[in-house]
C-alpha cells in the first residue's frame, strides 16, 4: 500500500526536489536578479527567493522553453502564495492562479504581476525587477 | 583570566572591523537597492472588496419555499507597510437585522493584523479563522460547489470558525507543505446544543471566555495535482472561574473538559476533473457531566465525511467561464457514542446522509449561478425526544428533497 502510494506521488513531484526547490538570492545593483541556467535545467519550475522581499518569484519554463516569471502576491489583498496543483494559491481567500499567472478561482481578478526575464552572454537568465511597484 | 577576555575583546573588534571593511560599496548599493524594491512592494494602500450570495430553496416535505440574501461581506484591508497589514470581513446575514426579532446578523468574520516575518512565514493576531478543514479558509461561494455548503462542514467542523487569538503560517523550502500552528480563546459549553455539535460554542470575537484556550494546527501537502491535509483542534470547554466551574462540577482551567476535533482532507484537480474528500471527527469525553451541568443531550462523539467529484464541461473550450457538473456524498453522525442513559438520549434525525447533485456556472471565475438538488436521508426520530408535539406536528420523515438555487460573487 504504502509502495503504491509513493508510486503514485513521485511523478507529481517535478520541480520540489529538497535541492532545487528554492533558489536564495539578492537583487543586484541594476534592480536585476541573476539566476544561472542550471537551476531550471532539470525542472520546469524554480522559486526564487530574493533577500529581504516578502514575497518569492516563480520562474516558470513553458511548454515552448519560454520562460515566465511571476511575482507569488495574490492580486486580491496582496497575501502570499503557495503551490498548488496547477499553479497557485492563495490561503486568505481562497484566489487561484494557473501557472501562466491567470486567475481561475476568485476573488482575485487581476493575473499575477510578470517580470520580463532575458538571458546573457553567459546564459544567465536576468529578472528583471527595477521597474516593480 | 584577564588575557582571556583580552583576546576575545580584541577578535571581537577584529571581527566586527572586518565584516565592516568587507562590506563594499557595491553591496551597499545593492541593499539601497533592495531597499527601495521593498518601498515599492510595501505601498501604503487601503483595498475593498468582498463576496456575497443569495439562495432560493425548496423545502419538498415542508412543502415550504424560501429566499433569502444569505450573506454580504464586505472586506476592508490596508497595508501598513512591506512587513504589517490590517485584514477585516464584515458579515450581514439574511439581509436585515432588527432589534428583538429573528432575523439577520452582523458580525465580524475575520478582523486581524499580519505580520509579515519574511516570504514564507507569517503571525496573524486578532479575529481570524483557523486552518480546519478545507471550506473553513475558503468559504466564498465561488469556491466551493452547491449552494448550501457541505453539512459536514457546518455541523462537525462548524464553519465559518473565527476565534480570537494568534496564528503563525508558514511553507517549506524543500517541499510543498504548508503548516500552521495557532492558539485562541476555547469554546463555551455551555452553549452547545443538541444537533449542531460545537457550532453555538463559538464566540466568535464577541466577550469569549479566555479562561479556557484552545489549539489548532494543520500540515498540507500539496504534491502535483493533489492536496492533503491534516489539522486537529484541542481546548478546554469551560471559560469559569474555579469555583463557578466546581459548583457545576466541571473542569476548569487552559484545557479542562477538553473538546478535541481532527480533520482530514485531500483534494484533487487535473484539468477539468476535480475530487474532494473529507473525514472529521469530534470527540468530548466529558459530555456526560455538561449534559448534567446544564440539562443538555450532548454527545461524547460525533464525526462525519465527505466525498465530492466534480467535472467542468467548459474546460476544453479553452474560454474564462466554467461549468462545473457535481456529485457530493456526505455522511454524517453528530451522536455516534453517547452518555448513558439518562445522561444522553440518542438521536435518530442527527444520522443524515445526503446526496447532492448540481451545476455551478461561472461566466467569469468571480460570479457563479448554482443549482443542486439535495436528497436527504436520516434516521428515525426518537419519541423520548418529542415533548409536548403541537397537535398538528405532521409525522416525521425520514427522507427529504431540497431543490436549491443561488447565486455567488466575490471581488
Amino acid at each position: 500500500m504504502a509502495t503504491a502510494t509513493a508510486f503514485l506521488l513521485l511523478p507529481t513531484l517535478d520541480g520540489c526536489s529538497p535541492s532545487s526547490s528554492i533558489f536564495q538570492t539578492s537583487v543586484n545593483p541594476g534592480g536585476i536578479i541573476e539566476v544561472p541556467e542550471n537551476q531550471i535545467k532539470d525542472t520546469k519550475l524554480k522559486i526564487i527567493r530574493p533577500a529581504g522581499w516578502q514575497y518569492d518569484i516563480a520562474l516558470h519554463k513553458k511548454e515552448d522553453g519560454s520562460l515566465a516569471a511571476l511575482l507569488l502576491r495574490c492580486t486580491h489583498m496582496d497575501n502570499q502564495l503557495a503551490q498548488a496543483s496547477g499553479g497557485y494559491i492563495c490561503h486568505l481567500h481562497g484566489s487561484r492562479f494557473n501557472m501562466d499567472g491567470k486567475v481561475i478561482k476568485g476573488p482575485a481578478e487581476k493575473n499575477l504581476e510578470s517580470f520580463p526575464v532575458s538571458k546573457d552572454n553567459n546564459g544567465n537568465i536576468l529578472i528583471v525587477v527595477k521597474n516593480f511597484s | 583570566m584577564k588575557n582571556w577576555l583580552l583576546t576575545i575583546l580584541i577578535s571581537g573588534i577584529c571581527l566586527a572591523e572586518t565584516s565592516a571593511q568587507t562590506k563594499t560599496n557595491a553591496q551597499n548599493l545593492v541593499f539601497t537597492n533592495e531597499d527601495s524594491l521593498h518601498q515599492g512592494i510595501s505601498k501604503q494602500k487601503t483595498i475593498i472588496s468582498g463576496y456575497g450570495s443569495a439562495f432560493y430553496q425548496r423545502d419538498e416535505v415542508l412543502k415550504q419555499s424560501k429566499a433569502s440574501l444569505e450573506r454580504v461581506v464586505l472586506f476592508v484591508g490596508h497595508q501598513f507597510n512591506s512587513k504589517i497589514s490590517f485584514f477585516s470581513e464584515m458579515e450581514l446575514e439574511n439581509g436585515l437585522v432588527v432589534g428583538g426579532k429573528e432575523k439577520g446578523e452582523i458580525s465580524m468574520e475575520q478582523a486581524f493584523l499580519k505580520f509579515n516575518l519574511n516570504s514564507k512565514q507569517y503571525l496573524v493576531a486578532g479575529l481570524f479563522i483557523p486552518r480546519i478543514g478545507i471550506l473553513n479558509e475558503n468559504h466564498l461561494p465561488v469556491n466551493f460547489n452547491g449552494v448550501e455548503r457541505p453539512m459536514v462542514e457546518q455541523l462537525i467542523i462548524p464553519a465559518t470558525w473565527r476565534e480570537l487569538g494568534v496564528g503563525f503560517y508558514g511553507k517549506s523550502d524543500r517541499l510543498p507543505l504548508l503548516y500552521s500552528l495557532a492558539v485562541m480563546n476555547g469554546l463555551n459549553s455551555a452553549d452547545f446544543s443538541h444537533g449542531t455539535g460545537i457550532r453555538d460554542g463559538r464566540a466568535e470575537g464577541s466577550s469569549a471566555w479566555a479562561n479556557n484556550l484552545a489549539i489548532s494546527a494543520s500540515v498540507q501537502y500539496n504534491p502535483g495535482n493533489f492536496r492533503f491535509q491534516v489539522s486537529g483542534y484541542a481546548g478546554g470547554t469551560v471559560g469559569l472561574s474555579k469555583r463557578g466551574a466546581d459548583s457545576l462540577k466541571l473542569n476548569s482551567g487552559a484545557f479542562g473538559t477538553p473538546v478535541y476535533l481532527a480533520e482530514a482532507n485531500a483534494q484533487y484537480t487535473n484539468g477539468p476533473f476535480q475530487g474532494k474528500i473529507l473525514f472529521a471527527n469530534i470527540y468530548y469525553p466529558d459530555a456526560d457531566k455538561v449534559n448534567i451541568a446544564y440539562a443538555k443531550n450532548l454527545a461524547t462523539d460525533a464525526y462525519g465525511g465527505y466525498a465530492e467529484f466534480g467535472y467542468d464541461c467548459l474546460y476544453h473550450k479553452q474560454k474564462e467561464s466554467s461549468l462545473i457538473s457535481f456529485v457530493r456524498y456526505e455522511y454524517l453522525n453528530l451522536n455516534a457514542t453517547i452518555p448513558a442513559a439518562p445522561k444522553g438520549i440518542y438521536d435518530g434525525t442527527l444520522k443524515q446522509q445526503h446526496l447532492v447533485i448540481g451545476l455551478s456556472y461561472l461566466p467569469i471565475p468571480n460570479v457563479v449561478i448554482k443549482g443542486d438538488v439535495r436528497l436527504m436521508h436520516t434516521g428515525p426520530q426518537n419519541p423520548a425526544l418529542v415533548i409536548n408535539p403541537p397537535p398538528n406536528a405532521l409525522p416525521y420523515k425520514t427522507n427529504n428533497t431540497l431543490i436549491n438555487l443561488g447565486i455567488g460573487y466575490s471581488f
